[in-house]
C-alpha cells in the first residue's frame, strides 16, 4: 500500500474543488504539512505527479494548479536541483525539455500561472506570494511588467545532475497508460484513485523500461554422466583364517633349524645335504627357513655352498634384489667372491650388480694396509675378473679405465700383468686370442678353486 | 627380523603335539562349515594349551568376528593389534613385516581397511604383502593378488592393474604352469600328502583357479573399460561369456551402455538373475539393475521414469541397511553393521544419479537436494559443481519458452472503465533480476542464485586442473569435452551474475566465452548477450551496441542447438530465433542510447519474421510500445497493446 485510503482521501480534500477556490495557497500548504509526515514527501509527490499528468482526476485548472504549487511545496527546503520532481516544473515551463520524453497528459500553463510559478522558484521569499487563493493567481490578468523569470540556469544543473544518472535509471516511464473511452465510467474518480495508489499493488509507484532479454543457457550434456554400477565383488575379500596354525612340518621346523645354524657355523656335509634336499622337495620352503637378506653375509661366510643354493632358489622373488644389493655390498671375501662368481654362471645377474661389486672389489684391494693379504686378494680379484671376462658376463668395455688403472697400480703380480695384457688384446680387438692368453696366464676354473685351498686359512678370519 | 621373534617361533613349531594338531585341523573343518561355535570351543581347547601362540589368538578373534555376522569390527581391529604386539609387528609400519609367516596378519588389516574404503592405505599394506607373493600359501596368493588388483582399479591406477593382472595371470593361471605351481608341493611332497588327498585336491585346485582366472579378467575388463579401449574389452569378455555370471553380465552390460547401444544394455539387464544375498555380498542385484536401467532411460529421453527407477533402487537399497544394522552402537563406531556392508552404500552414487535424472525432468529443486549429498563425496567434480549451479538457474527461471510465449499476459490488468480506464503495464515482464536482500548466508546450501554463484566459482577453480575429475561417472577419453564444459561453466556464471545485478562479474565471465576459439555456437552466442547486457547495467550502451552489431555468433549456430535439442527443449531452437533475441536486445540498447527510430526499425524486422512463423521474444511488443510513448505517439502505443494483448482489449 502506497498512500492509505485515509491519506489518500485527506489529500483529495486538500485538492478539493471548495478548499481550493476558497482558501489561500498558504492554508493548503500548511493543512498538507501538518497531515503528512516529512517521509511520505515522495509518495505523496508522486501521487500529486499522477494527479497532474491524467485529466481525469483534477477536472478543475485550479486543482491543477494548487496540485502543481504543492509539489514544490513538498521540498522547499531543499536546493531545487535535488528535489526529485524538479523535472516537472522544467516541462511546465519550458515545454521541451529533452527529446523524446514521455511526459503524460501535462496542462499547458497560461502565461499568468507560469509567470507565478517561475517567481515562486527563483525567490528567496515565497511566503508573500502563497497568500493568494489559487483562484486569485489563475485569474489575474497578464502584467507585462513582470515577465516570466528566467529559470535557465536552474534548468541547467537539473540537467546535469540526470546526466550522471545510468541510462538504465533514467527511462522508466509509468506503467498507468490512460485509455479513455467515450462510454460512461462504471466508477467513481475516487474508487479507480483508491485502487491505483491503496490497491495492493499501488501501481503508481511503479515503473517500466525496456529490459534486455535474459536466457537461460541450456543445460549441459554429458553422454556418460550418470553411474552404471556393477557388481564390485567386494566379497571376493574376506578376513582368512591362518591355515598354517599348528600344522608346521617336523620337514620344515628340521630345515628352519639347520638354517639356524648355518647362520653361526659350517655345517657338516650331511647336514647340508640334508637341507639342501629339503628345499629341493618343497619349491616354497625356502621362504620358510627364516632367511632374510639382513642375515644373508652370514650364510655366505659360513656355508658359500647353501647360500649359492638358496639364493638360485630365491631367483623367482621380488625381494632378490635386496639379497643381491647386500651381497655386493658385504665385506669383500673370497666365500662372497665365490658366491658371486657360482651366480654369474649359473644365471644373468643385473650388470649394475656385478659391477658394483668389481668396483667394491677393487675399493677393497686398495685400502687393505697388511702388504701380504692384499697381494692375496689383488690375485684373488684379477682371477676373477679374467673369469668374468673369459665368460663374457662383463663387457669390459664398460669398466675398462678401472680395471686398467687397476693392473697397472699392481702391475708387479703376475696375475694383474696378465689381466693387463688380456686388457690390451681386448683393446687392439683381438678376440680370438683371448682363450689363448687366459690359458697362457693359467687360467682355468680349477684356479679359483685352488687360490680359494691355498688362502683360506688367512683370509676367511676376519677382524670383527 | 628380530632374534627376539624366534624363540615364539621356535616354540609354536615345535611343541606341537598330535592332540594339538587333531583339534587344529577339526577346528579348521567346523569353519569352512562356517560352524563358529564349535570351531571356536576347539580353538579354546588348543588355547589351553598353546596360550600365546598367536595364530591361535588371530585365529580365535577371526571366528568370534565371524560368529559376530562380522558386526564387531571395533573390538576385532584391536585383537589384531594385539596379536601382532606380541609377534611384535606394528600393523601401522610396514617395514615391520620381513617375514613371511606374518603376512596373514598384514593380508587381514589390508580387507579391513578396504572394507572401510581407506584404499590408499590399505593399498601401500597389500603392496607390502605382494612382495612376499612367491612364498605365499596358494589360497592365500590368490586372495592377495585378488585385492591388490582390487585395489589398484578403486585408486584409480588401471594401467598399473592391468600389468600385474598380465603378471599375476602368467604366474598363476597360465595353464599349465600353473597347475604345475599349486600342485606342485603335492606332487613332490611325496612323503606328506597321501596319493588320494592329492588327486582331490586337484581336483578343488582347478574349480579355484578357475574361479580366480575369471576374476581376474573381470578386473582387466573393468581397467580397460575406464581406460576406455573397449575393443580390447569385448575381446576379454567373450572368453568368460559363456560363464554368464552376473558380474560378467553387468560388465557387458555397462560397454555396451558406453558404446551408445542402449538396447542391447537393456536386453542384457533383462537376464541378470536377481539375487537377494545383501547380507552376505553386501550386493543387491535388484538395487544395481534399477539403478542401470534408469541410466538407460535418462538417455533415452525418459526424465520421469528414470527417476522412478533409480527411486526403486534407492528405498530398497536404504531398507537393506537397515535390515542388515543391529542397534549395537555401544562397541564403536564400527560396530552394529557387518564389515563388508559398512563400506557397501551406494547412497551417494544412486542419489548422484537421480539428482540429474531429476534435474532432467525440472525439478530443480528436488534435483539440488540430491546433487547436494553427492556433492560432499564428490567434491572435485567441476561438473557436479555445474550440475548445482544448474538446478539454481532452474529455480529461478525454468526455462526460456515464456519468454517466447505470446498467449500469456504480458501486461498487469485494465482498471477503471469509461473516462478512468487505464492499462497497466508489468513492471517487468518477467522477475529476471533478483537483489537479494535477505540476511541469509550465500554459503548455505540451497538452490538460490546465491549459492548458485559459489557453485559456479568451485566449477571455475577445478576445471583448470589438468585432469577433470568426473567421478563416479566414467571419465571419456579426450577434452574437446573440457571446452564444452568451460563453456557451460562461464555462461551458467554469466546468467546468475547478471540475474544478481552483478554486471562486473557477469562481464568478466562472458569476456572468458568471447575468447576462446573453440567454445560451442550456442555459448559464444550467449557470451555476447551476457555481455551486451552488462555492459548496458554498466551504462556503457556504445560498447553493447558494437558488440552485439558484430556479432555473427548464430551464423552457423544451428547444427549446435539441434546437438542440444536432442537432449532439451531449449529456446531459441532456431538460428531466425536466435537473431530475433540479438536483434530485440540491440533495439533495447539502442533505446537507451536514444536512438529510438532505428530500434523501431530493428522492431519492424523482428516482427515481419514472426509473421514466418519464427519465435520471437515477447519483449518487442512492449519494446515498440516503449518507443511510441517516448516518441508521444499514445494513441498509436494503445492501438499496439489492443491489437497483440487481448486483455487489453475487454
Amino acid at each position: 500500500m502506497y498512500l492509505s485510503v485515509n491519506q489518500l482521501s485527506t489529500l483529495m480534500s486538500i485538492l478539493s474543488e471548495e478548499t481550493v477556490e476558497n482558501q489561500t495557497l498558504e492554508y493548503l500548504v500548511s493543512q498538507l504539512h501538518q497531515f503528512f509526515k516529512r517521509e511520505d514527501n515522495f509518495k505523496v509527490g508522486c501521487t500529486l505527479l499522477m494527479l497532474i499528468q491524467h485529466s481525469d482526476f483534477l477536472l478543475n485548472q485550479t486543482q491543477k494548479f494548487a496540485a502543481i504549487i504543492l509539489c514544490y511545496e513538498l521540498y522547499r527546503n531543499e536546493p531545487i536541483a535535488t528535489n526529485p520532481l524538479a523535472p516537472i516544473f522544467m516541462h511546465l515551463l519550458h515545454k521541451k525539455v529533452g527529446k523524446n520524453e514521455y511526459v503524460g497528459d501535462l496542462p499547458v500553463l497560461t502565461m499568468p500561472v507560469k509567470i507565478f510559478l517561475s517567481n515562486l522558484i527563483m525567490s528567496q521569499n515565497s511566503k508573500e506570494l502563497l497568500r493568494k487563493s489559487a483562484k486569485q493567481v489563475l485569474t489575474a490578468r497578464s502584467d507585462p511588467s513582470k515577465p516570466v523569470v528566467n529559470t535557465a540556469t536552474i534548468l541547467n544543473t537539473i540537467k546535469e545532475r540526470r546526466k550522471n544518472l545510468p541510462r538504465t535509471a533514467k527511462s522508466s516511464l509509468p506503467v498507468i497508460i490512460p485509455d479513455p473511452q467515450k462510454t460512461e465510467s462504471k466508477e467513481g474518480a475516487k474508487q479507480v484513485l483508491e485502487m491505483l495508489i491503496s490497491g495492493p499493488k499501488s501501481y503508481v509507484s511503479h515503473n517500466f523500461k525496456p529490459e534486455m532479454m535474459r536466457l537461460v543457457p541450456p543445460l549441459y550434456v554429458c553422454k556418460e554422466e550418470m553411474v552404471w554400477m556393477n557388481m564390485s565383488s567386494r566379497s571376493n575379500h574376506q578376513i582368512m583364517y591362518d591355515k598354517t596354525m599348528c600344522v608346521s612340518t617336523s620337514a620344515a621346523t628340521e630345515a628352519r633349524e639347520l638354517m639356524t645354524k648355518a647362520l653361526k657355523t659350517p655345517l657338516t656335509l650331511q647336514q647340508q645335504q640334508h637341507l639342501l634336499a629339503e628345499l629341493g622337495n618343497d619349491p616354497k620352503l625356502v621362504y620358510h627357513i627364516g632367511l632374510t637378506p639382513c642375515k644373508l653375509p652370514d650364510l655366505v661366510e659360513n656355508n658359500p655352498l647353501i647360500a649359492i643354493e638358496v639364493l638360485l632358489k630365491l631367483m623367482q622373488s621380488h625381494c632378490i634384489t635386496d639379497y643381491f644389493s647386500v651381497l655386493v655390498n658385504m665385506e669383500m671375501s673370497l666365500h662372497s667372491m665365490e658366491v658371486v662368481n657360482r651366480l654369474t654362471t649359473t644365471v644373468e645377474l643385473p650388470t649394475e650388480f656385478v659391477h658394483l661389486y668389481i668396483s667394491n672389489c677393487i675399493v677393497a684391494c686398495e685400502t687393505i694396509k697388511d702388504q701380504y693379504m692384499q697381494n692375496r686378494l689383488v690375485r684373488l680379484v684379477c682371477v676373477f675378473l679374467q673369469s668374468l671376462i673369459r665368460n663374457k658376463i662383463i663387457n669390459v668395455q664398460e669398466l675398462f679405465i678401472e680395471v686398467q688403472a687397476f693392473c697397472i697400480d699392481f702391475i708387479q703380480i703376475r696375475e694383474a700383468s696378465a689381466l693387463f695384457r688380456l686388457l690390451k688384446q681386448l683393446e687392439t680387438g683381438d678376440t680370438c686370442s683371448i682363450g689363448n692368453i687366459a690359458a697362457a696366464a693359467g687360467i682355468t676354473p680349477s684356479t679359483i678353486a685352488a687360490a680359494k685351498d691355498k688362502d683360506k686359512e688367512k683370509i676367511v678370519p676376519k677382524e670383527k | 627380523m628380530s632374534e627376539k621373534q624366534e624363540p615364539n617361533g621356535k616354540a609354536s613349531a615345535t611343541n606341537i603335539t598330535d592332540q594339538e594338531r587333531d583339534l587344529a585341523q577339526q577346528a579348521l573343518a567346523e569353519y569352512e562349515k562356517k560352524n563358529y561355535k564349535s570351531c571356536l570351543e576347539h580353538l579354546q581347547r588348543i588355547e589351553e594349551s598353546r596360550p600365546n601362540d598367536p595364530k591361535v589368538l588371530l585365529n580365535k578373534a577371526i571366528v568370534e568376528f565371524y560368529e559376530s555376522g562380522l558386526c564387531t569390527a571395533d573390538k576385532f581391529q584391536k585383537s589384531l593389534i594385539d596379536v601382532c604386539k606380541q609377534v611384535e609387528l606394528n600393523l601401522e609400519q610396514l617395514d615391520s613385516l620381513e617375514d613371511v609367516e606374518n603376512c596373514i596378519y598384514y593380508y587381514n588389516y589390508a580387507v579391513f581397511l578396504y572394507h572401510l574404503k581407506h584404499y590408499t592405505k590399505a593399498l601401500a599394506m597389500i603392496n607390502k604383502v605382494y612382495s612376499f607373493i612367491e612364498s605365499l600359501e596358494e589360497s592365500l596368493a590368490h586372495k592377495v593378488c585378488l585385492l591388490i588388483v582390487q585395489l589398484h582399479i578403486d585408486t584409480n591406477k588401471h594401467a598399473e592393474a592391468l600389468k600385474l593382472i598380465t603378471y599375476i595371470e602368467s604366474q598363476f593361471v597360465s595353464t599349465d604352469n600353473a597347475t604345475n605351481i599349486l600342485t606342485g608341493s603335492a606332487d613332490q611332497g611325496g612323503p606328506i600328502h597321501a596319493e588320494t588327498e592329492k588327486t582331490e585336491k586337484k581336483a578343488n585346485l582347478d574349480a579355484a583357479t578357475d574361479a580366480f582366472r575369471v576374476s581376474l579378467i573381470q578386473y582387466r575388463v573393468r581397467s580397460l573399460m575406464e581406460l576406455n579401449l573397449f575393443d580390447e574389452c569385448s575381446q576379454q569378455l567373450n572368453t568368460i561369456k559363456e560363464k554368464q555370471d552376473s558380474i560378467t553380465m553387468f560388465l557387458i552390460g555397462k560397454l555396451e551402455y558406453l558404446r551408445g547401444n542402449h538396447k542391447e544394455a537393456l536386453a542384457i539387464l533383462k537376464e541378470i538373475p536377481v539375487k537377494d544375498d545383501f547380507i552376505e555380498t553386501g550386493e543387491c542385484s535388484s538395487v544395481l539393475i534399477n539403478n542401470n536401467v534408469a541410466c538407460l532411460y535418462h538417455y533415452a529421453k525418459k526424465p520421469t521414469l528414470s527417476f522412478t527407477s533409480i527411486y526403486k533402487a534407492i528405498v530398497q537399497h536404504q531398507k537393506n541397511i537397515v535390515d542388515v544394522t543391529k542397534p549395537t552402537q555401544a562397541e564403536g563406531s564400527l560396530s552394529g553393521q557387518p564389515l563388508h556392508i559398512i563400506g557397501a552404500s551406494i547412497k551417494t552414487e544412486l542419489m548422484f544419479n537421480l539428482g540429474i535424472s531429476l534435474l532432467h525432468a525440472r525439478k530443480p529443486e528436488e534435483a539440488f537436494d540430491c546433487l547436494i549429498e553427492a556433492v560432499q563425496t564428490y567434491h572435485m567434480n567441476p561438473r557436479l559443481w555445474l550440475r548445482l549451479a544448474e538446478c539454481c538457474i532452474m529455480t529461478h527461471k525454468k526455462s526460456n519458452d515464456r519468454d517466447f510465449d505470446f498467449k500469456k499476459p504480458y501486461i498487469e490488468g485494465v482498471v477503471g472503465s469509461g473516462k478512468h480506464r487505464k492499462i497497466i503495464l508489468k513492471s517487468q515482464l518477467f522477475p529476471d533480476t533478483k537483489y537479494s536482500c535477505e540476511a541469509v548466508s550465500a554459503s548455505i546450501p540451497m538452490p538460490s542464485l546465491e549459492f548458485g554463484s559459489l557453485c559456479i566459482r568451485n566449477a571455475v577453480l577445478l576445471i583448470q586442473n589438468d585432469t577433470i575429475d568426473c567421478s563416479p561417472s566414467h571419465t571419456p577419453i579426450n577434452t574437446p569435452h573440457k571446452d564444452y564444459l568451460f563453456g557451460c561453466i562461464q555462461s551458467a556464471g554469466a546468467y546468475i551474475a547478471l540475474c544478481l545485478g552483478d554486471p562486473v562479474v557477469a562481464l568478466k565471465y562472458s569476456q572468458e566465452l568471447l575468447k576462446s576459439d573453440k567454445i560451442n555456437k550456442v555459448h559464444k552466442f550467449l557470451g555476447h548477450l551476457y555481455a551486451a547486457e552488462a555492459l548496458i547495467l554498466s551504462d556503457k550502451p556504445n560498447e553493447a551496441i558494437d558488440m552485439l552489431k558484430e556479432s555473427n555468433a548464430f551464423d552457423d549456430i544451428e547444427p549446435e542447438i539441434h546437438e542440444q535439442l536432442r537432449t532439451e527443449q531449449w529456446k531459441p531452437d532456431k538460428q531466425k530465433s536466435a537473431k530475433a533475441v540479438l536483434y530485440y536486445n540491440l533495439a533495447v540498447a539502442l533505446t537507451l542510447r536514444g536512438d529510438l527510430d532505428k530500434a523501431g526499425e530493428l522492431l519492424k524486422q523482428i516482427w515481419l519474421s514472426k509473421i514466418e512463423h519464427v519465435s520471437v521474444p515477447v519483449h518487442v511488443v512492449i519494446l515498440a510500445l516503449y518507443i511510441h510513448l517516448r516518441l508521444g505517439q499514445k494513441e498509436i502505443a494503445i492501438t499496439l497493446i489492443k491489437q497483440n494483448c487481448p486483455q487489453a482489449k475487454r
